[in-house]
């Protein structure tokens, strides 16, 4: 194992204990509460007004790969997915899921066949779907949904590229609320001009937190938090260190 | 004339009749008789509420009844007296009551004559009866005081304008004493609920009677309740609302109608209209034609890098990126690979994108069929590495197993058995080729490229060189890579200006030349439109605001 | 019972291929090597799932005549030709490159072109929409970058290359790395959850 090697492995452990740690305690202290993401606060009104307007919730959670680094944030679509669908479908126009990966897609309707499982509800496997293998086959595929399907909310949470704001529009020429997240810089900077609600850098991550869950998701962002303070400290000292010419 | 009251209802009838012309009770007792035989009458329809209650005609039975045959014998009668009867036991006289055995008490009931009944003694408990009355013997009595005098009927007492003429019946004593006072109020019983009195029958008038018929058996009419609900204004409304919601449901939505042409869409289509008239100008007339930029740093390091590879070098080519960008992929890249095939490279050809095998073909036959490449000559197309980073992974551990066939389904590595095509003779690891070259578009998969690659071009004495062609995008990403110490990418062409760059270089590549005007004339209008339109908008949108809200605003 | 078996299994899957990277023991380079070819496997094998769910989707809406369903036919005719020509010519023949030439590289490529004007469009739109000092700052660096990137008419104000080099790789970059960091420690805690099996998204 090299140097490098062994400091990734201790960052692993450290961080993981630090979850765990801050996990525990979260049972015995009141958790400080977050800053507000209007994003979700929005997204929140969005389900509930979804179901008593009969609208449907469209979520899309991206063309990640499940075996690749933009698998985390496929993983917080699918968070988000399982959140959403639990409280949508006892309406009768249950969430449809979009994705452009075959592993992602398979994912989504097991997400949903567990949520109408718990609820007693009636499940359709077409309700999650791929629409293309490539991003604009993959967007060409999403339009009709947001277009024909009677979509109130549109949630982009996972990993897209700039074609991201081919569906901003979408969303927004449909009148429906968009809300989109993605790991991708070239996707962040189009939905930053083109979403009404951009989650931008971490606050994808932080889907789940703020949509309640479980305790290991707010720990788990309490130890990213104080791991960026760290990492910011160190850069810093890093920087300071290189400047007098220490380094 | 001589007048007989009606023992049931207590008016007054002739005093020959029969039965009452009221109630139709019977005035004048029935005496058997079998001589008379006539039919019995048919039960009038309104019986009156008497037990007692006689059909207007006699009865053969009813006649016989009717005798001057003293009344039993007193001891019979005192059995009855003494209780015999309550005790269900008969009377001990086993004298056969015939026709001509009817008591004396029998016969005094309302026969024909009604001093004959005056004539016969009356028994002891008779007596007693008689005499306790108050009521002045008024009339001559056919039946017994409490036969002869039965309660008013409340409805017909009082409206018949006769019966105020009518003299009150005489009641026995022993009744007189139970009978409640006319206008006794109503009694209540302990719970506090009003007691029935009883209307009819010989215990008319008496209180806390219990019923013939209980009254779940009785038929009576429901009650009814008003119809008309008292409805507030605030609930009609809610209720109108609820019922226009569950008629719409499942009726057809009207589509709702298209707007008219919007500002939103009159500023689309201006935008699309002045970018696309500026390059198709430009395409077309061809009059923006511009200097090719100048290189830089990364650029040069590339073009150092394919100079100095060796003749008939074998080189990893990876195409990945998208069809929809491959405008611009393909003009960055078309001199890069010139250079290569100048050089004569053995190049062998992979993707991680399902599209990119044959993107990788038509970049070949479209950009360099000046070069007249032949597929499994000089170059090897692998085709598809599945499972994104994880494959590529795997590929570069260990690339025969990965991928063994080329997109033919031609063996295309040495082995024992095959000899291997020429692109890949010599060819075990990742770190035998010369140059690893990878075409990229998406900042993240050139991370993974770098990542899963670098482990094996680190080992030592590799010479292995990593350089990548990518989109503009993901300079901002990949930067790092060539600045870090030691590098990790050894050079890098960024978008059409690196393209354009490195074919002024080699002074080869067309593709690059012919874009590089338009795409420069392009940029600028797109940077004019953003630069111009979003002042524009925001002045007329500042200026639109109202006054209470611009002063807020200055607060 | 079920759910604790497949967490089972996915954490010490995870556990295994976590370790594997870091230790060098070759019981654990072994297993991860091949769970790894597993997944590429499984991935491939998704991707045809996925592409039969596509299938069956629209082959869904088109005999259900639901909206638009005329494009769900149009894109099952497509599949089939292509799916039939490709499978019986081979991916490199002539009629192949034919259909991916001249269909599929040209609609990616205005969905490319649309892209641009939509982006052009919201640059022009962002002030008014987000009346703030970072939509100045974005604006006002999209503008210089596409400034210096072009010839601009041939002419060469001083110093704009030198700006746009300067702006690329220093802010730019910083930036980047500031939000890669972000995106790390994201998926650092979103791995880990899944490894501990707070977060299961498997299993229903």
């Amino acid at each position: 194992m090299n140097q490098l090697e062994l400091i990734g492995l201790v960052f692993v452990i450290v961080f993981f204990g630090l979850m765990l740690t801050l996990a525990i305690l979260s049972r015995t202290r009141p958790v400080r509460q977050f800053r507000e993401i209007q994003a979700f606060t929005r997204l929140r009104h969005a389900v509930g007004l979804a179901v008593e307007a009969g609208n449907r919730l469209h979520l899309s959670i991206g063309r990640g790969n499940l075996i690749g680094p933009q698998s985390a944030v496929a993983f917080v679509g699918l968070t988000v997915l399982d959140r959403i669908a639990r409280s949508t479908m006892v309406s009768d126009r249950p969430p449809v899921v979009t994705s452009g990966e075959g592993a992602i897609s398979v994912l989504s309707q097991d997400s949903l066949r567990g949520a109408s499982r718990a609820i007693g509800a009636e499940f359709d496997p077409l309700r999650g779907r791929l629409t293309g293998l490539t991003p604009f086959s993959y967007v060409a595929g999403t339009l009709p949904v947001i277009y024909d399907e009677d979509v109130g909310a549109n949630l982009f949470i996972g990993s897209f590229g700039s074609e991201l704001a081919l569906m901003n529009e979408a969303g927004e020429r449909a009148g429906s609320l968009t809300l989109a997240g993605t790991d991708n810089l070239s996707g962040q900077a189009v939905l930053y001009a083109t979403a009404e609600e951009p989650l931008i850098g971490e606050e994808t991550y932080a889907s789940g937190a703020y949509l309640g869950a479980g305790a290991m998701h707010i720990a788990s962002l309490r130890a990213q938090d104080i791991s960026r303070w760290v990492i910011i400290s160190l850069i810093l000292l890093g920087a300071l260190l290189k400047l007098i010419g220490v380094l | 004339m001589g007048e007989i009251f009606c023992p049931m209802c207590g008016k007054s009838n002739p005093a020959e009749s029969e039965v009452c012309q009221f109630c139709q009770a019977r005035l004048v007792p029935l005496v058997f008789s079998p001589a008379e035989s006539e039919p019995p009458e048919a039960i009038p329809e309104e019986m009156p509420s008497s037990i007692d209650a006689a059909p207007t005609g006699e009865s053969d039975w009813l006649l016989g009844l009717r005798s001057d045959e003293p009344i039993p014998s007193e001891e019979s009668l005192a059995d009855v007296e003494a209780g015999g009867l309550e005790d269900g036991n008969l009377p001990s006289d086993e004298t056969h009551i015939s026709a001509d055995d009817v008591p004396d008490w029998l016969a005094r009931l309302p026969g024909e004559s009604p001093q004959e009944a005056e004539a016969e003694p009356l028994s002891d408990w008779l007596k007693e009866e008689t005499g306790e009355t108050e009521q002045p013997p008024s009339k001559p009595v056919e039946v017994s005081d409490w036969l002869s005098h039965p309660l008013p009927d409340e409805g017909q007492v009082e409206s018949s304008e006769s019966e105020s003429e009518l003299a009150p019946g005489e009641f026995p004593s022993w009744l007189e004493a139970i009978r409640p006072v006319k206008d006794e109020p109503q009694t209540v019983s302990a719970r506090g609920t009003p007691e029935r009195i009883e209307s009819a029958g010989p215990l008319a008038g008496l209180s806390g009677v219990l019923p013939a018929e209980p009254d779940h058996v009785r038929p009576r009419k429901s009650p009814t309740y008003p119809l008309e609900l008292r409805v507030s204004a605030n609930q009609r409304i809610h209720a109108d609302l609820l019922q226009g919601l569950i008629e719409s449901e499942g009726r057809a939505q009207p589509l709702p109608q298209r707007r008219g042409i919007s500002s939103q869409h009159v500023l689309r289509w201006t935008i699309a209209c002045v970018l696309w008239g500026a390059l198709l100008w430009s395409v077309i007339t061809g009059k923006q034609e511009a200097p090719l930029p100048a290189y830089t740093e990364e650029t040069a390091e590339v073009n150092r890098l394919i100079s100095q590879l060796p003749g008939e070098a074998r080189v990893l080519l990876a195409f990945d990126y998208e069809p929809g960008l491959s405008a611009e992929m393909d003009a960055a890249a078309t001199a890069v690979v010139d250079h290569l095939m100048l050089r004569g490279a053995y190049l062998t050809l992979v993707s991680t994108s399902p599209t990119g095998p044959i993107l990788a073909e038509r970049f070949i036959m479209k950009t360099q069929s000046s070069h007249h490449y032949t597929s499994g000559v000089n170059y090897v197309n692998l085709g598809y590495i599945p499972g994104g980073a994880m494959g590529l992974l795997s590929f570069v551990e260990n690339p025969q197993r990965t991928l063994p066939y080329t997109l033919d389904t031609v063996a295309a590595w040495e082995s024992e058995a095959h000899a291997g095509l020429p692109a890949l003779q010599g060819v075990q690891h990742l770190n035998d080729f010369e140059l690893l070259m990878v075409i990229v578009d998406d900042p993240d998969l050139a991370r993974a490229w770098v990542e899963q690659v670098q482990p094996q071009l680190n080992e030592p004495d590799t010479l292995t060189s990593l350089v990548m062609v990518t989109s503009a995008q993901v300079e901002p990403v990949m930067r790092p890579y060539f600045e870090a110490n030691p590098r990790q990418v050894h050079g890098f062409v960024f978008g059409l200006r690196g393209g354009a760059a490195y074919a002024q270089l080699t002074g080869r590549g067309e593709l690059p030349r012919v874009y590089w005007g338009p795409y420069g004339f392009g940029l600028v209008v797109a940077a004019l439109l953003i630069l111009i339109g979003g002042l524009v908008l925001s002045s007329v949108s500042l200026l639109a605001r109202p006054p209470q809200v611009k002063g807020e605003a200055n607060q | 019972m079920k759910a604790t078996f497949y967490v089972a299994i996915a954490m010490a899957i995870g556990l295994i291929v976590l370790l594997g990277y870091f230790l060098h023991l070759d019981l654990l380079a072994n297993l991860r090597v091949v769970l790894l070819e597993w997944a590429v496997i499984l991935s491939a094998v998704a991707l045809l799932v996925g592409t039969a769910n596509l299938f069956y989707v629209h082959w869904r809406k088109f005999t259900t005549t639901q909206p638009n369903g005329f494009y769900s036919a149009v894109l099952i005719i497509s599949f089939v030709i292509t799916l039939g020509v490709v499978g019986w010519f081979g991916p490199t023949h002539a009629y192949s490159m034919w259909i991916f030439n001249n269909i599929q590289v040209p609609i990616e490529g205005s969905l490319m072109a649309l892209l641009t004007v939509l982006l052009a469009f919201a640059g022009v739109g962002l002030f008014r929409r987000k009346p703030n000092l970072m939509s100045i700052i974005f604006i006002g660096t999209a503008v210089l970058i596409l400034f210096a990137t072009g010839p601009l008419f041939g002419i060469n104000l001083p110093g704009i290359s030198e700006l746009r080099a300067w702006i690329a790789q220093v802010p730019a970059v910083a930036g980047a790395r500031g939000i890669l960091l972000g995106v790390a420690l994201g998926t650092i805690a979103t791995g880990l959850r899944v490894l501990m099996g707070a977060d299961r998204p498997y299993g229903g």
